[in-house]
């Protein structure tokens, strides 16, 4: 997407649903699968990318086109929300798609939740080699996980990662050998 | 495994791209029809509303100190000075009128010019003759510096003065000092150290919501 086409979208979709759906529809299988890579989980990727997507929606007001792309700012909300589904042993959704459904939303699918998920996760399974790489990787701590998964698994350049992480983009080259350095020994 | 070699596997990992179009389409609905939209536009509102109503409140509260009250601390001076019935009787035997007021240092100084000056602007270069009149009639007056405590300001019915300058102690709602003006000028040219100005209180005799010089 025109990165001016974008801006004008995102300030669209601040009042109009349709916009929002625009940017949903374009970033949902980018952010559904970066969460999916980091956790493996499949029940864990449907949570986390609710989560995100609700609150880019709460805050979309607050996001200001300066230092970040809409994008970054979306990475950077599901990596919020993927450490802290590591930090506790049992992640704590504030809301999610199940709390908004109690409150009455009943949505209407063709597809079958549970043979898609089953489906789902036997194609993750094929990955085994990835899998095993990423058993290793969510023992390293977080600052790790998130560089190597991002340089790795999402294919960002080091100046995407800074933007993401917030951090310069020296410091991501040094957080980026020392976890690779880390995943070695590990 | 060396490093060079693990970054290589890394670069090389085949990752899963799986999908759930179930929950992608689900969250979709779920997210456009929230309570999302109608709470970002309070929002919206919010948000524009807020500055101007800071604006607002600054500029009445900027207003009020710097226009609004020094205006009503001015008629309020002005007020008790018109109520002092020492002041009453100063301006009725000398002819003077209140010419000015001006807040200054916590209080309110008076001026009481003559009343035939009070329509002439005693600044303006326009009015030289009735300014020469005030700087010729100046040594007939007695200065109140002269007077005893207690005394009245003497004065000679017709007679007239070139003006008194009265401090008004605005907390107290009360005359406290007046001082004679050796010329009829503006209070800005004048300078308060060169006059001397004798306490304005009660005295024995004088009725209690007057005042008379010490």
């Amino acid at each position: 997407m025109d990165l001016s086409a974008e801006e004008e979208l995102i300030r669209q979709a601040q009042k109009d649903p349709h916009a929002f759906a625009e940017l949903y529809d374009h970033y949902y299988s980018k952010i559904f699968g970066y969460v999916l890579r980091r956790t493996a989980n499949l029940e864990a990727a449907q949570d986390i990318t609710s989560e995100t997507f609700l609150k880019a929606l709460k805050k979309l007001w607050q996001f200001r086109w300066r230092s970040v792309s809409f994008s970054s700012w979306l990475y950077k909300i599901a990596s919020n929300e993927i450490n802290q589904y590591f930090r506790k042993a049992e992640y704590k959704k504030s809301t999610s798609l199940e709390e908004l459904q109690e409150q009455g939303f009943e949505p209407i699918s063709p597809h079958d939740p549970e043979s898609e998920l089953i489906e789902a996760q036997e194609k993750l399974e094929q990955y085994q080699e990835f899998l095993d790489v990423q058993k290793k990787l969510v023992r390293l701590p977080a600052k790790y996980q998130e560089v190597i998964a991002l340089r790795f698994f999402e294919q960002k350049q080091i100046k995407e990662i800074a933007e993401i992480l917030g951090k310069k983009e020296g410091t991501i080259k040094s957080l980026l050998h020392r976890a690779v350095e880390k995943l070695r020994e590990g | 495994m060396k490093q060079e070699e693990l970054i290589r596997k890394l670069e090389n990992l085949k990752t899963p791209d799986v999908e759930l179009p179930g929950h992608k389409q689900a969250l979709r609905m779920a997210l456009l029809n929230s309570g999302c939209f109608r709470e970002k536009t309070i929002m919206d509102w919010a948000r524009i509303l807020a500055p101007i109503s800071a604006a607002v409140i600054l500029i009445a509260v900027v207003g009020f100190f710097n226009v609004i009250q020094p205006q009503l601390q001015m008629a309020q001076a002005k007020a008790i000075a018109s109520s002092d019935l020492q002041v009453q009787a100063l301006m009725e035997e000398h002819k003077l009128d209140i010419a000015e007021v001006k807040l200054q240092d916590g209080e309110a100084l008076v001026l009481l010019a003559p009343q035939f000056a009070s329509g002439l602007d005693i600044n303006s270069q326009s009015s030289p003759d009735g300014l020469r009149i005030f700087r010729w009639i100046l040594p007939l007056f007695p200065k109140p510096s002269e007077l005893t405590s207690g005394e009245v300001l003497p004065t000679s019915p017709g007679e007239l003065s070139p003006g008194y300058i009265l401090k008004v102690d605005l907390l107290e709602k009360k005359v406290s000092e007046c001082g004679e003006i050796d010329e009829a000028t503006a209070l800005k040219d004048i300078n308060l150290e060169d006059i001397d100005f004798v306490k304005f209180g009660p005295t024995e005799g004088a009725p209690s919501e007057g005042a008379e010089p010490e």
